[in-house]
């Protein structure tokens, strides 16, 4: 039997405030293979977000936090991994792709600067060369100029996995 | 590009108007121009004179060309009072003024931004607390009281710096505070909560998934979308000091423009009231069409429309 490469065990997600808490995801366990597709499928509000969010540790804490529960990454247990070992993890071997692309791009920013951003906190290259594989990466998805809105979803794909 | 352009037009009419506001409501303030120039003896015959000679007698919108006209060939005229070049006076004490008002400035900025951020990054800590006291205190505190407190404290008990004079590092020091104080304060609560808004936009998160560093995040970020409207009302916050610096020069007896000017306003000196409103109005519409300008380029958003 192959291990999974990524194994959620009993999560369990909160959300607390000094007068009540109670949970949002509560005892999820899950095995994704390498080469599989999962999808969660949910009314809004049954916790498909913050299990993402917990699994990529970018649960806005607090007051949201996971309580118990193990999630494991090629073995690595996400929870307790160090800051700088899970940034390295997020856009490189997780990535994200959020839901409402007018608000999840920087607007002070260019599309190509925050990918090539991106990439330079994962690879070791220039800043130039990082512009480059930035605008590989858009041609790739198919990105004209202008932007449209309807683009930013894929530019906000590009974005996450712009390292990958 | 069509923005600069229309900023500029409207400078350019503002400062039009201005200047036949202000040349029409010096004449309307009341005083005798004559008083300064002929002994308290004169007769009515000698004033009526020299004020025939000064042209005081011409229809308003004469004298108004008339002077204008001298004011675009470079001649700025002599002081009613002392017969002093009015070029020499706005070299001389303009230089005074622009040490004073980019020391203001430059703790405006220099301050402010700084304490603003470590306030909004330390939300609800003890530091949040003690800076937003401060900006509450500076914000609620007359300027001309602040100074008087400042050389009471300061100068007379303390006598670590002193009360008036120029223009050594030592005197600009209670000047410039005092004249950069409510700026200072209103730039920390800009920058807390532009820095407040913003964390919780939902960029910063997409921007976290893609493994970029708090230090990036935040310093790179979600400072310069916070920057858009403190740069913006920057313009509005030099407007502040030159209006200020009116007041604080004259309790602080620093020999600037604003000392000049009120002091030229209070004998009904035209010429050189007239010909510093409307640098200090100069300088003012100036600084909004930077600050228009600096918008653009801080906001790529702009750019492009």
């Amino acid at each position: 039997m192959t291990v999974p490469l990524l194994s959620i065990d009993g999560l369990r997600t909160m959300v607390s405030s000094r007068r009540e808490s109670f949970d949002v995801v509560r005892g999820l366990s899950l095995d994704i293979y390498a080469n599989e597709v999962l999808c969660l499928v949910g009314e809004s509000g049954c916790g498909k977000s913050i299990t993402a969010l917990s699994i990529m540790r970018l649960l806005p804490t607090p007051p949201v936090r996971v309580r118990e529960g193990a999630i494991r990454f090629r073995g690595e247990d996400l929870l307790s991994v160090s800051g700088k070992r899970m940034r390295s993890i997020r856009a490189d071997s997780i990535s994200m792709i959020f839901q409402d692309p007018l608000t999840s791009l920087d607007p002070v920013f260019t599309v190509g600067d925050v990918i090539g951003e991106v990439i330079r906190a994962h690879r070791d290259v220039s800043k130039d060369e990082a512009r480059r594989l930035a605008g590989d990466a858009l041609t790739k998805v198919g990105l004209p100029d202008p932007i449209s809105s309807s683009i930013r979803t894929r530019t906000n794909c590009r974005e996450v996995c712009g390292s990958g | 590009m069509k923005r600069v352009l229309a900023r500029t037009v409207y400078m350019v009419v503002v400062l039009v108007l201005s200047s036949i506001a202000v040349f029409y409501a010096i004449r309307l303030s009341g005083g005798d121009a004559v008083a300064a120039r002929v002994p308290a003896s004169a007769s009515a015959e000698e004033r009526e004179a020299v004020r025939e000679q000064l042209g005081l007698n011409d229809p308003f919108h004469e004298q108004y060309f008339d002077y204008m006209g001298r004011l675009f060939t470079g001649d700025l005229g002599n002081s009613l009072t002392n017969n002093a070049d009015i070029g020499k006076l706005l070299t001389d004490h303009g230089r005074n003024s622009l040490i004073l008002g980019v020391a203001a400035f430059v703790l405006v900025f220099g301050v402010g931004i700084p304490l603003g951020m470590l306030a909004s990054l330390r939300r609800n800590s003890w530091w949040d607390g003690g800076i937003m006291t401060f900006s509450v205190a500076g914000m609620a505190v007359p300027n001309f009281w602040l100074a008087l407190l400042a050389v009471w404290l300061f100068a007379s008990v303390l006598g670590w710096l002193p009360s008036a004079g120029c223009c050594g590092p030592k005197q600009l020091v209670l000047p410039a505070v005092v004249l950069a104080m409510e700026g200072m304060a209103l730039t920390v609560r800009m920058t807390r909560s532009a820095m407040l808004e913003n964390l919780n936009q939902d960029f910063v998160r997409t921007l976290r998934s893609g493994g970029l560093s708090e230090s990036k995040v935040i310093g790179r970020h979600v400072f310069r979308n916070a920057l858009v409207p403190i740069v913006s009302l920057a313009g509005l916050r030099i407007g502040q000091i030159v209006g200020y610096a009116l007041v604080v020069e004259t309790i602080f007896g620093w020999p600037g423009l604003g000392q000049v000017l009120v002091n030229a306003v209070l004998r009904r000196d035209y010429p050189v009231a007239q010909f510093f409103s409307l640098v200090l109005i100069t300088i003012v519409l100036l600084s909004n069409w930077l600050a228009d300008v600096g918008y653009t380029v801080v906001n790529p958003r702009l750019r492009r429309s």
